[in-house]
Parts: C-alpha cells; sequence; structure tokens
C-alpha cells in the first residue's frame, strides 16, 4: 500500500511485530484500514490475523508474555499516546465467542457508557438505540431485565455488538464473530455488519472465504506472520498478484483447515 | 472392589455419626437454653456459657475481618496483576507452607507479636489477629481460585469497552467470584470458631463478659479444654462441645444454603 493511503487511513500500521514469550506471531505487518469499510483478515490458522487484530486496540496488554513493535495510528496518530482505555473506547471488539457479562441485558449494554458516568434517562436511551443497531431491540424489549445468559448465541453476539456499540466507537475490530454461530444468526451478523459499514472503519478477521466475498471492501491476506497481499477485495480474491496467495485461493480444504481455532488467543 | 470401597464409606460415616452422637449423648443433658444465655460461675463448675459463646463470636468476626480483605486482596494481585514468575511463586509457596504449620505454633507468634511486642496483651484483639494469620492460606487459596476461575473471556470482554483493570475486577470478577471467596471464608470461619491452641495463649482466659477489643476472653474449645482437662465439670463440658459442634454445622449449612447447593469443598 502506498504511502499516501496511509496517511488518510484510519487506522494504520507500520512494522509491527508481536512476540508470545520469545515466538515471533507476527513479523512486521505494514497495512492501512479505510474509514467507512470492511477491511477482512484472511489466512491459515496461525498466521497472525487474530494476532494483528488484538493489536489495534492493545488487548496484547492484558497478557504478561506478550510484546508488541512498531507503530499503531487511529487518524494519524500513534496510539500509545492514548491511554489504552481511551483507545479502547474508540476502537470496540467483538470475539470468536460471545462473551455477555453474567448480567442483565440492559447491564450488559449499559456497562461502556456506566463506566464514563452515564445515568438515568440518558443511559435508558443509548441502550435502546444501541439494542436497536444492533438489531435485538424487537426480541428484548420486554425483557430488558432479565439475565443475558437466557438468549440464544446469535442473540448474545448482537448483545455484545450491542455492547460495543454503545460506546459509539469509530472502528469495529471483528474476531471471526460468527465462528461459534449457525447459519440463520451468522446471515443476521452479516446484514449488520455491511449496515455498520457506511458509520465507521471495520476491520473483520474471518476463516470463511464466501464471508470476506459477501462483505469485505478491501482484503489482506496473512501467511506465517507477514501480509503477503492486500488490496480491493475483487483484485485480491479474484486475481491476486502472489503466489502464495493463488496457492491458498485455490486449495479446497481452505474452509476445513481454518475453520476457527477454537477460541485460542494466540492465533 | 465396590463393596469394599462402600464399606470404608460405611465405616467413616458411623465414625462421624458416633462421634456427633457420643457428644450428644453426653452434652443433651445439660444444654439447656439456660446454659447458653447465662453467664458461667465458679470458674465455669455452675452457670451458662455466654461470655464464652460472645468471645468465640468476636474472635471468629474478628478473624475474618482482618484475613478477608487481606486474602482476597492477595489473591486478587496474584490472579490479577502479578507477572508470572518468581515473586507470585514465592508467595505461593509461603502461604503452602503457612497451611501446613501446627497451630500452636500460630499461638506462639501471636503471643510474642501481638500480645507482648504490639502490647495488646491476652485479649480478642490479639486472638483475632492470631486466627486471621492461620486463616490467611485458606482465604488466599480459596480466592485465587474463584477469581481464576472467571472466564479469561468476561476480562477481555471488559477491557474492550474500556474498562480498566481494576472496574473490570470490581463489576465483573469479584461479583462472579463472590460466591466461591463466601465458601472460604465459612470454611475459615468453622476453623476459627472451632480453634483452641492459637487462641490459649493471645485471647486469654478469662470468663467475664468482654466489653472490648481489648479485652480478653475464653472461647468455646478453650473453655471444653480447660473444664475437662482440670476435671471441672465433664457435664458442663460436653454441653459446651455439643453447642460447638451445633455452631460449626450451623455454618456449614449456611454455607450451602447460601451457595444453592453449590459444593462446598
Amino acid at each position: 500500500m502506498m504511502r499516501g493511503d496511509t496517511a488518510r487511513a484510519k487506522l494504520a500500521t507500520r512494522g509491527l511485530r508481536v512476540y508470545y514469550g520469545g515466538r515471533a506471531a507476527l513479523r512486521g505487518v505494514s497495512l492501512a484500514v479505510p474509514d467507512r469499510s470492511v477491511t477482512a483478515l484472511i489466512g491459515p490458522s496461525g498466521c497472525g490475523k487474530s494476532t494483528f487484530l488484538r493489536a489495534l486496540n492493545r488487548m496484547h496488554d492484558l497478557r504478561h508474555d506478550a510484546r508488541v513493535e512498531g507503530r499503531i495510528l487511529l487518524d494519524g496518530r500513534p496510539i500509545d499516546r492514548l491511554p489504552p482505555e481511551v483507545l479502547r473506547r474508540r476502537i470496540g471488539m467483538l470475539f470468536q465467542r460471545p462473551n455477555p457479562f453474567p448480567m442483565s441485558i440492559f447491564q450488559n449494554v449499559a456497562f461502556g457508557p456506566a463506566l464514563l458516568g452515564v445515568r438515568g434517562k440518558e443511559l435508558e436511551r443509548i441502550v435502546c438505540s444501541a439494542l436497536q443497531r444492533a438489531a435485538l431491540w424487537n426480541e428484548v424489549k420486554g425483557r430488558l431485565h432479565q439475565h443475558a445468559g437466557g438468549l440464544s448465541g446469535g442473540q448474545q453476539q448482537r448483545l455484545c455488538l450491542a455492547r460495543a456499540l454503545a460506546m459509539e466507537p469509530e472502528v469495529l475490530l471483528l474476531d471471526e464473530p460468527c465462528s461459534a454461530l449457525d447459519p440463520g444468526a451468522t446471515e443476521e451478523i452479516e446484514r449488520l455488519i455491511a449496515e455498520l459499514r457506511c458509520s465507521m472503519a471495520i476491520v473483520l478477521v474471518t476463516h470463511s472465504l464466501e464471508q470476506a466475498r459477501r462483505l469485505a471492501d478491501r482484503v489482506a491476506f496473512f501467511q506465517d506472520g507477514r501480509l503477503v497481499e492486500e488490496g480491493p477485495a475483487a483484485e485480491v480474491l479474484e486475481r491476486p498478484q502472489q503466489q502464495e496467495t493463488r496457492r491458498f485461493l485455490a486449495r479446497g480444504d481452505w474452509h476445513r483447515t481454518c475453520r476457527g481455532n477454537g477460541g485460542s488467543q494466540g492465533e | 472392589m465396590r463393596p469394599l470401597l462402600s464399606a470404608l464409606a460405611l465405616v467413616v460415616s458411623g465414625v462421624m455419626a458416633g462421634l456427633v452422637a457420643a457428644v450428644a449423648v453426653k452434652g443433651a443433658g445439660s444444654l439447656t437454653s439456660d446454659f447458653l444465655f447465662t453467664l458461667p460461675a465458679g470458674a465455669g463448675r455452675e452457670g451458662g456459657i455466654l461470655s464464652v459463646i460472645l468471645s468465640t463470636l468476636w474472635l471468629a468476626a474478628g478473624a475474618l475481618a482482618f484475613s478477608l480483605p487481606l486474602g482476597v486482596g492477595t489473591a486478587l494481585y496474584l490472579v490479577e496483576y502479578a507477572p508470572p514468575g518468581r515473586i507470585v511463586g514465592l508467595i505461593r509457596s509461603l502461604t503452602e507452607t503457612l497451611a501446613g504449620v501446627p497451630s500452636i505454633l500460630f499461638g506462639l507468634f501471636g503471643f510474642a507479636v501481638f500480645v507482648v511486642r504490639l502490647g495488646w496483651g491476652p485479649s480478642l484483639l490479639s486472638g483475632s489477629a492470631t486466627l486471621a494469620v492461620m486463616l490467611l492460606p485458606t482465604v488466599i487459596r480459596t480466592s485465587e481460585e474463584a477469581v481464576a476461575a472467571v472466564p479469561q473471556e468476561l476480562r477481555e470482554g471488559a477491557a474492550a469497552l474500556g474498562a480498566a483493570r481494576w472496574d473490570a475486577i470490581r463489576r465483573i470478577v469479584l461479583p462472579q467470584a463472590a460466591p466461591g471467596i463466601l465458601t472460604g471464608a465459612l470454611l475459615a470461619l468453622g476453623r476459627a470458631v472451632g480453634e483452641t491452641a492459637a487462641v490459649l495463649l493471645t485471647a486469654g482466659t478469662d470468663l467475664a463478659l468482654p466489653r472490648s477489643p481489648l479485652d480478653p476472653g475464653r472461647p468455646m474449645a478453650v473453655h471444653l479444654y480447660i473444664l475437662a482437662g482440670e476435671g471441672l465439670s465433664d457435664g458442663r463440658a460436653y454441653a459446651t462441645a455439643l453447642a460447638l459442634v451445633c455452631g460449626v454445622l450451623f455454618v456449614n449449612i449456611f454455607a450451602h444454603l447460601l451457595l444453592g447447593g453449590r459444593r462446598v469443598r
């Protein structure tokens, strides 16, 4: 990607490296993520795409054995100038498996805004609007104060999406958000991603080439901790420039070998 | 193998039931509400055990008041903050060693430090502090397990929303770990109520009603030890024992109810 794009990008990395213990999981990745679009990260299991994603909102800070090197820029400014809490309010995240908090539906969505001191009517308004944007409102409006554990898997994932949207993020990181969902729930989430694309930058790690085809504006192909190729989705998926990308896209058993990584974060 | 093992289990249950039954048979005659609610007289030969019960409760409550914040705090540090390595290993092996130390040594330590060095004298305060040190390994271990059992996904979910580490602990981790921490606290409470050696040298043996934390008091187990050891009153010794057993039983049943039938280790 050209330098000019990096400057205009919503989010950009330069020479990003991540080490677990002594092992390099990401070996120098420079990628720009444009605003109001979906950038899909594809590649075989263990290629570093989740590791890359987690570096963007500094989730590696939670692990004692992870070390991150290189630069990450949000709106052209290095993210390490921001406190991680502030950064993560601007960059929302959805995980492989839905992880609702063990509390009520309302409390789940209210969690983030409540941390900032929002209370009362204003909080109710935010929760309601976030649930609507996540297409969950009609299903839960009569039982906002029931435990979130009573929702189906797909509903839980949309609840987690609502929880993230309640913070009004500028960027949304999606780490194989449908890998634990059935086809119906997957379709619902994909429809939402397509809608949200108009208002924020979305980075989507996916193990499904079909999903990348359906959603992505740009595609980045990772292998062995390196970014092999990236560009507009149609170009990368249909006319890949690199030998590795071609081989990867051609492999028939791709879908099976890359069927998630069981929720482990070490990819 | 199965019949043999069931027989073994039966023997163990039998021993347990026999123990309680023996205490119950010998103590039931003297265990009246009068006995529970009047002050002892004649060095325990006569009267009841009101002051003894109260001393026991104060000691146990004091021990928990010291050991819970310390123990839960240590557990949170070990699980949530400390980088894995030498310090964590050191704290773990120290607490494990502490758990294996005979309780009379805690008594001796409490006597040297709280009673003499800090000048608290033989008192409920010294006794509570000594018990607290003795209970710390239990509280730390059970709290640590409870905190570590909270799924990492929940911490990540909270962090991803911009929650600081302490916010995640306060709002997600602690509420989730509370039942486990409570279990540990109640186990510790059971031990504190029944403990003799650690308080023998630190809480005093005074039979008067304690009026402040700096007053000495005689806990039930010590009362029992003195009554039986000096042959003052067998009936009252057994009645005290029965009251003690009932108390410990009550704490355990309460723990089960509170945890909604969750398994108490």
